[in-house]
């Protein structure tokens, strides 16, 4: 079968089939509205800036940046994964009963001796309850003669003004009194 | 712009990591102390065989005592300068005090012992030995309660 038509632009055309008077009103209309095709050269232009892309080398700074980065997180993960001492384990507030470990239950526990201890302090009734070391801390006080002091120099009280004084006389222990009713009004 | 920016926040997040690790290897490590409860009997003459020794030593503050039993065996890990809680029988405790870690001159370790109802003693002692105390406190049966406090560095579990 043959037709006939009339076209959009005024022309007269023939079509075999109906098939193609559908696919002839799409060609006009691609044809109508076909953008233009870029030039030769300008498909060039395209393909070269894709290979240049494609084959540039990437910029030292952003090596050197991405390599010292993965360094830092290497050394970041290795410190926090490393295994530590575990914390340790603070307990209860008041420390329990332990269990006997097999080998003290022959064993004598290790005793300090006088040369393993040395008090340095000891406050309120704590003398009471010292075993070792307290020879040290309770041994008798000597006390200075009056041949052992030799008086050299004295000068009044920086506030008061009192003159200090040692009394005691030849026989006794000396004392030395900084009497302040004697301070200077 | 949009590389520098992204490595700045990169660069925080690591110095944020870095900063949140915990201080623990210059960290002094808890020290391990231990107190042996002792119940000292003035008619009871059996002695445990492993305070022979102590038992002549207390001898010498109180010719009366003729028996010792280890009641307890405490044992606490407390940081250098922290005081550590120990009962003793009832609401009875003792505190002890890490004045100083060890000296690794003499092998000593600083501590303050604090009684119930005395006062205080700062000592420093040889590590591992124990140093015995009297208390004034007493079990319901009547015994007189002695301590030992013994401390020591703390073991290092990783190198086993």
């Amino acid at each position: 079968m043959k037709i006939f038509a009339h076209g959009s632009d005024g022309s007269d055309r023939s079509y075999s089939g109906l098939g193609d008077i559908v696919g002839a009103e799409i060609r006009d209309l691609f044809e109508l509205t076909r953008p233009p095709e870029p030039s030769e050269s300008e498909w060039d232009r395209v393909h070269r800036s894709m290979a240049e892309s494609m084959t540039r080398p990437g910029s030292p700074w952003r090596t050197v940046a991405l390599s010292v980065a993965a360094g830092i997180a290497l050394a970041v993960g290795a410190i926090t994964c490393w295994p530590a001492q575990p914390p340790a384990n603070p307990g209860p507030e008041v420390a329990q009963v332990s269990r006997s470990e097999p080998a003290d239950e022959l064993a004598s526990f290790p005793l300090a001796t006088e040369d393993d201890v040395e008090i340095h302090s000891i406050r309120g009734d704590g003398w009471k309850s010292a075993v070792l070391g307290r020879s040290a801390m309770t041994e008798e006080i000597s006390w200075a003669g009056p041949n052992d002091i030799q008086v050299k120099s004295s000068a009044p009280d920086e506030y008061y003004g009192a003159e200090p004084k040692l009394s005691g006389g030849t026989h006794n222990m000396p004392v030395i009194w900084a009497d302040d009713s004697l301070r200077v009004r | 712009m949009g590389v520098c920016v992204r490595g700045a926040f990169v660069s925080f997040l690591i110095v944020l990591l870095v900063a949140a690790q915990p201080a623990r290897r210059d960290e002094p490590r808890p020290v391990h102390v231990r107190v042996l409860v002792i119940a000292a009997s003035t008619t009871n003459n059996k002695t445990d065989k492993r305070l022979e020794k102590f038992a002549k030593v207390f001898q010498k503050t109180d010719p009366t005592l003729v028996g010792f039993e280890v009641l307890a065996e405490l044992d606490k890990r407390v940081k250098i300068g922290d005081t550590g809680t120990f009962a003793l029988t009832g609401t009875d405790k003792l505190k002890v005090k890490v004045d100083r870690a060890r000296d690794a001159k003499d092998n000593t370790m600083g501590l303050t012992v604090y009684p119930p109802g005395s006062g205080e003693i700062s000592y420093s002692c040889t590590t591992g030995k124990y140093v015995p105390f009297v208390t004034e406190v007493t079990t319901k049966t009547g015994e007189k309660v002695l301590v030992a406090v013994m401390a020591r560095p703390s073991e290092n579990r990783h190198r086993k």
